[in-house]
């Protein structure tokens, strides 16, 4: 079978790994018809406003809230008695940012520029509050373009200090996060108990441990599912509930483990960087016959690699896990881990080779990829950096850098 | 250290800079006042080899500038604290001391009162990005072969460039407050990996207010404690306020410049927010320093009870923020743009202090001088307007065009400054709609002479101050 799980066609001779997917922009499955299982429903759930969840929750009354870091503990969120749904936020669909860019220079990252043009379309409408931390210099100067110009009617801002060591800078994130929780119960009058937030924390490592089985659906000898279904299947769950979302992904777990394996790719590639949720570079390193096994992403492995404790005080551990998770380039000093978790992740997946991305413009993941890169390859790693627009662009271009690698690779 | 080769003769960063301090000096005690006036091969046999070999790379513009009897004195009495300094360092690693980098807003008097010299990462660069064609470009490509892009920061390309090629030495200890931005954070990361030696960071949190100040305090208390564990040097309470005490008065001379600039003419040339950038990166370092920042004032001062402007005569003055900025490697851009436009540089973001929020530091105790330290590296450029909200910057800016009488703003955006060029726009609008004045930005790098060649910058500027006369 195809990696996107149809079958093969009778014609299809060697390309047994080529994706079914169109490269471009992936805003939904579009195929028209109802999903007939739960792997179809969440790899093609509508994003935003149109999204179908999104919408039953707000039409129960419940609140939505948007965030744009992994720094963002969504628990704290999740188990606010006015029931606030956090949403990670991403731009896919995003066709240029001529109105962003009357704010924002072309120097900030398109991924900054996409999201805030997207606000001022009113695409994030149904966003009743929004979170931002200053992980990013491009994303924490955006603050003042969403209180201004779009007009979020709750915006808070997360302070995260640039490193994991002392105790002083746990505390200093742990008063951010109990801050956080206390504005939001001055606006919406809510504050979680110690049992709900436990039950939160509780719904959201159920999440964590499920991701972390479809990433072994992936990464195992005989893949069960590519790269970009594995992506879309992830964004869905940046926009639902969780509690729904572990039921479905329960069933897409249980699907794709009965499928035939994808067992005749060209090569297994893992992909790592920043925040990505448009296929668009997974699809093109699928179409050379490639199969994406794993990643790094900020957006993807590193999101949901560890647990919240769940003995003892649930808003310390919550900051705990949140604070220390395989960490961000920008948390300094902590290079080491990171490279040894990257490592890590591809020895698992036995991949041939990791093809690393970054935005134009990304500080951080251009000098991170770089050393992860240099490191990687003296231990014997073959490795890619390539730069692109988070709009889909330039695909001819990064096509023919992704079969020079393969070539490289002798795949 | 008879049979070792010194450190001011092995790294050419060190050697350049202080054969530059030379070079201005006697160029200037020829009593020249232009260019025309020099007697360049008479000067040639008397300079030493190195020096002669170094005079034909020397910007002609740079030379032009120093010579003008408004620049002078000043130039000579910088250059004087920057060879002692570059001297002083020079000898202190020979003897064993080690080699300290701190960042720009970690000024040095906290590492002397513990009887060690520091340089800041990335103040050499500047210098002689400054003074030579094509400045450090050589350095930055040879950071970008690793595989790093064209939007990394040149402040810190330059001189990891430098380290690889041996024109600087390698750390011991590079110290890092984490203000202001991503790229400058990634760099030091990189040299430490690349490099070795142990980074000790100064975490910044995004806010302005006490409770952010407080963290920023301990972070320093802790920053001195490693420092000490690291070197086996201890903080020496005599020792540092002799220090703090230098850069306080420094800095009332600097504090009362701004004053001086408020009045109609300015009387303070424009060169000079370059040399005040690169004596706040060396503050308290020596008492040739203070003397620097003296001259500027009591210059300034005289020409203010004279009446006197900084322009040629006839020229009408166009009042100017700077809300970025300056380049660095254009350090003759304001001297240019006096002379032809008439403009005058009131303020720039590099180099501007809030001397009401700032202050002294209260030398009272070790304790009160570390908070003093602490409090105004909070404040200082790109640490108070770069690790918070937009709105501390816009509201500066905003009260120096109006409380400077400014007639128009310059936004000289560093390409590598994300996090300015995202409140460029937010900038300029509140400039005009709350102080009345318009700005201009033009996009340059701090230190990469070929982002925006100096043809190109200047006929860019020219452009927008034509339409200001």
């Amino acid at each position: 079978m195809n990696i996107d799980g149809t079958p093969v066609a009778e014609d299809a001779g060697n390309a047994v790994c080529t994706s079914g997917a169109t490269v471009g922009s992936t805003q939904s499955g579009d195929c028209g018809k109802a999903p007939t299982g739960a792997v179809e429903e969440l790899a093609g759930l509508a994003l935003r406003g149109d999204n179908p969840y999104i919408e039953d929750w707000k039409s129960m009354g419940g609140k939505v809230i948007g965030y744009t870091c992994s720094y963002m503990p969504e628990e704290l969120l999740h188990a606010q008695p006015c029931k606030i749904l956090p949403v990670r936020m991403g731009a896919v669909g995003c066709s240029g940012t001529e109105d962003a860019d009357i704010y924002l220079h072309k120097y900030i990252c398109s991924f900054t520029r996409c999201l805030l043009q997207l606000g001022i379309e009113g695409e994030f409408e149904f966003l009743d509050g929004m979170v931002i931390t200053d992980a990013c210099d491009q994303m924490r100067r955006t603050y003042e373009y969403w209180r201004d110009e779009v007009g979020m009617d709750f915006l808070t801002m997360l302070s995260v200090p640039h490193s994991i060591e002392g105790e002083h800078r746990f505390a200093w994130y742990l008063e951010e996060v109990r801050r956080m929780g206390e504005s939001i119960a001055e606006k919406y009058g809510s504050y979680p108990s110690s049992q709900r937030l436990r039950e939160s924390i509780a719904v959201y490592n159920r999440y964590r441990k499920l991701m972390l089985e479809l990433y072994t659906l992936r990464s195992c000898a005989h893949p069960k599912l590519s790269g970009s279904e594995a992506m879309r299947i992830a964004r869905a769950g940046f926009n639902m509930p969780k509690e729904l979302f572990n039921e479905k992904l329960e069933q897409a777990i249980s699907e794709l483990s009965s499928r035939p394996a994808l067992d005749d790719c060209r090569a297994r590639i893992m992909i790592g960087g920043s925040y990505l949720d448009d296929t668009f570079l997974i699809d093109i390193i699928e179409s050379t016959g490639a199969l994406v096994v794993s990643d790094t992403l900020c957006s993807g492995r590193k999101y949901v690699d560890s647990m919240v404790d769940e003995e003892g005080d649930p808003m310390e551990a919550l900051a705990d896990r949140y604070f220390k998770h395989i960490a961000c380039p920008r948390m300094m000093g902590q290079f080491a881990s990171r490279l040894d978790f990257t490592r890590r992740i591809a020895e698992e997946a036995s991949v041939d080779g990791i093809i690393f991305h970054r935005l134009p413009f990304c500080d951080n993941h251009a000098v991170e990829n770089t050393m992860e890169g240099r490191e990687l390859e003296k231990l014997g790693f073959a490795t890619l950096n390539l730069e692109s627009e988070y709009v889909a662009t330039d695909e001819g271009r990064i096509k023919t850098r992704v079969q020079a690698f393969l070539e490289k690779i002798g795949k | 250290m008879a049979d070792q080769e010194s450190s001011m003769a092995k790294y050419e960063y060190f050697r350049k800079v202080d054969a530059v301090c030379d070079l201005f000096q006697m160029a200037i005690a020829t009593g020249a006042n232009s260019p025309g006036e020099l007697d360049i091969p008479m000067l040639m046999q008397v300079l030493p080899e190195y020096h002669a070999s170094l005079v034909p790379q020397i910007h002609p513009e740079v030379i032009e500038s120093i010579l003008k009897p408004k620049n002078k004195n000043t130039i000579v009495a910088h250059m004087s604290a920057v060879k002692r300094f570059v001297g002083d360092l020079a000898s202190r690693i020979d003897e064993g001391q080690p080699v300290i980098y701190n960042f720009a807003v970690t000024t040095p008097e906290i590492f002397l009162g513990m009887d060690m010299i520091p340089v800041c990462y990335e103040l050499l660069p500047i210098y002689i990005a400054a003074t030579f064609v094509g400045g450090v470009d050589d350095d930055i490509d040879t950071t970008e072969d690793e595989g790093l892009p064209g939007h990394i920061c040149s402040a810190q390309k330059a001189p990891n460039g430098a380290i690889k090629s041996g024109k600087m030495p390698l750390p011991d200890l590079l110290v890092k407050s984490t203000v202001p931005c991503n790229s400058s954070n990634m760099m030091y990361q990189w040299a430490q990996q690349e490099y070795g030696g142990e980074l000790i960071l100064l975490d910044s949190p995004y806010y302005a207010n006490r409770r952010a100040f407080d963290y920023y305090l301990e972070e320093w208390k802790n920053m001195v404690k490693q420092v000490e564990k690291t070197t086996g040097r201890t903080l020496d309470e005599g020792l540092l306020r002799h220090h703090v005490e230098l850069g306080n008065e420094q800095l009332s001379y600097l504090y009362r410049l701004q004053e001086l600039r408020r009045q109609v003419p300015n009387p303070d040339p424009g060169m000079h927010r370059a040399l005040d950038v690169a004596a706040l990166y060396l503050s308290g370092v020596n008492r040739e320093m203070v003397e620097y920042t003296k001259i500027c004032f009591e210059e300034a001062q005289g020409r203010a009870e004279r009446g006197e402007s900084i322009l040629p005569a006839g020229k009408k003055e166009i009042r100017t923020v700077w809300t970025w900025g300056l380049t660095p490697h254009m350090i003759y851009l304001p001297d240019w743009l006096e002379d032809n436009y008439g403009m005058s540089f009131l303020e720039c973001g590099l180099s501007f202090l809030p001397a009401d929020i700032v202050g002294y530091v209260d030398t009272s105790s070790i304790d009160s001088m570390i908070e003093g330290l602490a409090w105004r590296s909070f404040h200082m450029p790109m640490g108070r307007t770069g690790m918070t909200h937009a709105d501390v910057m816009i509201e500066d800016f905003v009260g120096i065009a109006k409380s400077y009488h400014a007639d128009a703003a310059v936004f000289s955006g560093h390409m590598a400054c994300k996090h300015s060029w995202a409140v460029a726009k937010m900038l300029g609008d509140a400039l005009q709609e709350q102080a009345g004045i318009p700005s201009f930005k033009w996009e340059t790098d701090l230190l990469d002479t070929r982002f925006t060649p100096h043809a190109s910058a200047k006929a860019q500027l020219a452009e927008f101050f034509e339409t200001l006369i």
